[in-house]
């Protein structure tokens, strides 16, 4: 379960300041696929960079699964996958190395490390696992991203943007992937751009524009409350986040 | 008009060097990035040319003896084409074959040979400043010496302005080899090490071979001995006899056409090499080949290491991530036999034991010894750029539930695995060269481990503080990183205060220098038992929200 409530950042000082999330609340329940969306600059990554601890908030509470995580954030972090908008990985290890690290440092007993294979399989990566990272292409790297993220079997996945550069075979597996996580009774919270992925995907969707939340509902009560039954979420979207409209 | 553009649009897409560049350095409250940057150039340039021209003088007096007029500049040209050769080689690597701009220009409609003009060009702007440097400084110490003549004008022109396309063009000719042997991206930190490397070698062995000329005291005598070796020098390296002969009045012309021919003969057989390869070269990186390597096995590659160990080995990774890094960890590590080396044969014969006769001998020499490791020890740059040499990496750091004390004690124990041989190596060496107490060595190993923590402790300090994350080219996170100079500053101070108390303890109380150092090493050993919790603390707190990857 991810609860964040009242979250305030901004960027800047004095006359600079610009506010990149305004009083942000909302609830992901447990067993829940949540998709996060905003056109650029919406506050998408900067919400999620508070919620993996690369950014503070400037004002309100993130829980994950009822941790605080400005109080204690390792444990939060241990039971967190997070996948970013670039891949940031050492890029002159293998990418057995790599995961070897990531399964050493998330204290992966040795018995569940053979889902790095299996991983690597479903991702099609298997054959260049013993391959610098630096070689690898951008869609490689991505996998890379993913499978590091669900290697010690997060209770909670947190992706920006994770969908980008992945080929279609990968993109199929991954949501897969995805839908048999929540099955399990994990949490995923993801930002995307695809509205289509995000319509059929998500148990829910929420729409961020200029730091604030606009709506956050299932496709369906999306729908009802913008009083449009026939309409894509794409069209509910651009609806939402323009301000002529 | 093209190539110009293309030079230009390269320097400004690339390097703060522009207006624009310094605008936008304005606008982020940066400038004095670029006039501290400024003033650091000015004081390495000003070292440099008080040292190029302190050697060409003496050059120019062992010519003059020898009756050779031009070694001088032999030896300049020859500096200048085994600099910019050895420099060329990376620069030629990073410019023209993994520059990123380069896969853009490629998808405009430009011709190939406008394209492979403009990378040359950058590249000779490149190495202008060195050219200039060595060759301009011995026309004018030649000049101020004997006279400015007319040739000596003249060619000081064109050598300064095309002289740096014969080196040059071979190591682009070298580059266009080395892609077609060998898998370039593979060994390109080797070459970038090696490069550095042997740049450095050569500087010292051209140093030990003017300094050690006159300090033999049987320099005179050797007169003859030198000149014929220099004659059979010059016959080997015959191009650059050519360019030396060009400097001199009289018969200079005869020699500044065959050299200008070199000139033209090198550049013209690496355009049309080039040419014909290039492109195709560049296509080649483009598609990324990899080698079929073995596939995974099920059970290998899954053994089990402790966090402690898994951080110290990526801390390894980041270290030997990329040239920069390699040369500046193993140059501060190696500094002091470097510089032994160099002594040791600059230095004629029995220098150093006739030395020996003069300074302190027993528990006061080991406890300068001590002094002298801890301060070779203790001052660089490992620690106080331990979290910025990580870079963007730095976010997976904060990402993974590791608590910022397992951070300190893996980088600690990387540290003291890599400087504490080395201190007790030095020490080694200077108490096989002078005469000290081994009996001090009870307090002096303990001490090198006490110092080396305390000394990590102040500069990893710094660099939580202010890490240096976002940073395009790995020097700005070593060389340029200003939390090197404050570290350095710390620890100078530090030092100046233990040798100054170890002073005043010993001429005023008049104790055994055994007494001072077991003391020091005690107070040390103390200091660092009550600021390493502080450190882990304050570690906590950055690697916890403290430190931000916007």
């Amino acid at each position: 379960m991810i609860k964040i409530e009242n979250l305030y950042r901004g960027y800047g000082t004095g006359d600079k300041k610009v506010t990149a999330v305004k009083d942000l609340s909302l609830e992901v329940k447990k067993g829940e696929l949540f998709g996060f969306l905003g056109p650029n600059g919406a506050g998408k990554t900067t919400t999620i960079k508070i919620l993996v601890g690369l950014l503070k908030a400037d004002n309100g509470k993130v829980y994950i699964n009822d941790i605080d995580i400005s109080k204690k954030s390792l444990k939060a972090k241990s039971i967190t996958g997070f996948v970013p908008e670039e891949p940031v990985l050492y890029e002159k290890m293998t990418g057995m190395k790599f995961f070897s690290f990531i399964a050493d440092v998330y204290n992966v007993p040795l018995s569940r490390r053979k889902s790095i294979i299996e991983l690597a399989e479903l991702f099609e990566l298997h054959d260049a696992l013993n391959d610098p990272i630096s070689v690898y292409s951008h869609g490689m790297r991505q996998k890379v991203s993913i499978i590091s993220a669900m290697l010690h079997d997060p209770e909670i996945l947190i992706m920006d943007e994770p969908i980008i550069g992945l080929d279609p075979k990968a993109s199929f597996h991954f949501k897969e992937k995805l839908r048999e996580y929540c099955k399990m009774g994990k949490t995923v919270f993801f930002s995307t751009h695809v509205m289509e992925v995000a319509e059929r995907l998500c148990d829910r969707v929420g729409i961020i524009n200029k730091g604030e939340l606009l709506a956050a509902a299932p496709f369906a009560k999306l729908r009802e409350i913008e009083g449009k039954k026939n309409a894509t979420l794409e069209q509910l979207f651009l609806e939402m986040t323009d301000e002529d409209t | 008009m093209k190539i110009h553009k293309l030079v230009v649009a390269a320097f400004r897409g690339n390097t703060w060097f522009s207006v624009q560049g310094i605008k936008e350095l304005q606008r982020r409250d940066l400038l004095w990035v670029a006039w501290l940057a400024f003033a650091g150039i000015a004081v390495v340039a000003g070292f440099f040319i008080f040292y190029i021209i302190d050697m060409y003088r003496n050059l120019l007096l062992l010519g003059i003896q020898t009756g050779q007029y031009e070694l001088l500049f032999f030896y300049a040209t020859l500096g200048s084409w085994v600099f910019i050769f050895l420099m060329g080689i990376p620069l030629a690597l990073s410019i023209m074959y993994y520059a990123r701009d380069v896969q853009l220009l490629m998808a405009l409609p430009l011709k190939p040979g406008e394209i492979i003009i403009s990378r040359v060009v950058l590249l000779l702007l490149y190495c202008f400043p060195l050219h200039l440097f060595l060759t301009g400084f011995a026309a004018y110490v030649y000049g101020n010496a004997i006279a400015y003549s007319f040739e000596l004008l003249f060619s000081a022109c064109i050598h300064i302005l095309a002289g740096a396309l014969f080196p040059l063009s071979l190591a682009i000719l070298f580059v266009v080899m080395l892609t077609r042997i060998i898998n370039v991206k593979a060994f390109k930190t080797a070459f970038e090490v090696g490069g550095m490397f042997l740049s450095l070698a050569i500087i010292v062995i051209f140093n030990i071979l003017v300094s050690r000329s006159f300090m033999d005291p049987d320099y005179i005598s050797s007169l003859d001995g030198i000149t014929q070796l220099f004659k059979q020098f010059m016959n080997i390296a015959f191009p650059a006899e050519w360019v030396a002969r060009s400097f001199l009045p009289g018969r200079g012309f005869l020699y500044l056409l065959p050299s200008l021919g070199l000139y033209l003969f090198a550049a013209g057989l690496m355009i049309l090499v080039t040419g014909k390869t290039y492109l195709q070269d560049i296509s080649n990186r483009i598609v990324v080949s990899r080698k079929k390597t073995p596939r995974v096995k099920e059970k290998t590659g899954f053994r089990k290491q402790a966090v402690t160990v898994a951080l110290i080995r990526k801390e390894l990774h980041v270290l030997f991530s990329n040239s920069t890094f390699i040369f500046q960890t193993i140059g501060e590590l190696c500094i002091f036999p470097i510089l032994l080396v160099l002594f040791v044969f600059i230095l004629p014969g029995n220098y150093v034991k006739e030395l020996a006769r003069f300074l302190p001998a027993g528990q006061l020499m080991s406890l300068i010894i001590f002094g002298i490791c801890v301060a070779l020890t203790c001052l660089n740059s490992l620690s106080s750029t331990s979290l910025s040499r990580e870079g963007t990496t730095f976010a997976l750091s904060l990402i993974i539930p590791v608590p910022g004390k397992t951070h300190m004690i893996s980088k600690l124990v990387l540290y003291i695995l890599f400087y504490f041989p080395v201190f007790i190596i030095d020490m080694i060496i200077l108490m096989f060269f002078l005469k000290s107490d081994v009996l001090s060595l009870v307090y002096m190993i303990p001490g090198a481990l006490a110092f080396l923590v305390f000394a990590f402790i102040i500069n990893i300090t710094i660099d939580l503080i202010r890490p240096v994350l976002k940073w395009t080219h790995p020097m700005q996170a070593v060389k340029n990183n200003l939390n090197v100079l404050i570290s350095l500053g710390i620890s100078f101070g530090y030092l100046a205060i233990f040798g100054f108390s170890g002073w005043a303890f010993l001429w005023f109380l008049n104790l055994p220098p055994v007494l001072f150092g077991t003391g020091i090493v005690l107070l040390t050993g103390i200091a660092d038992i009550l600021l390493l919790p502080l450190l882990f603390q304050f570690a906590e707190k950055r690697y916890n929200g403290g430190i931000e990857m916007c």
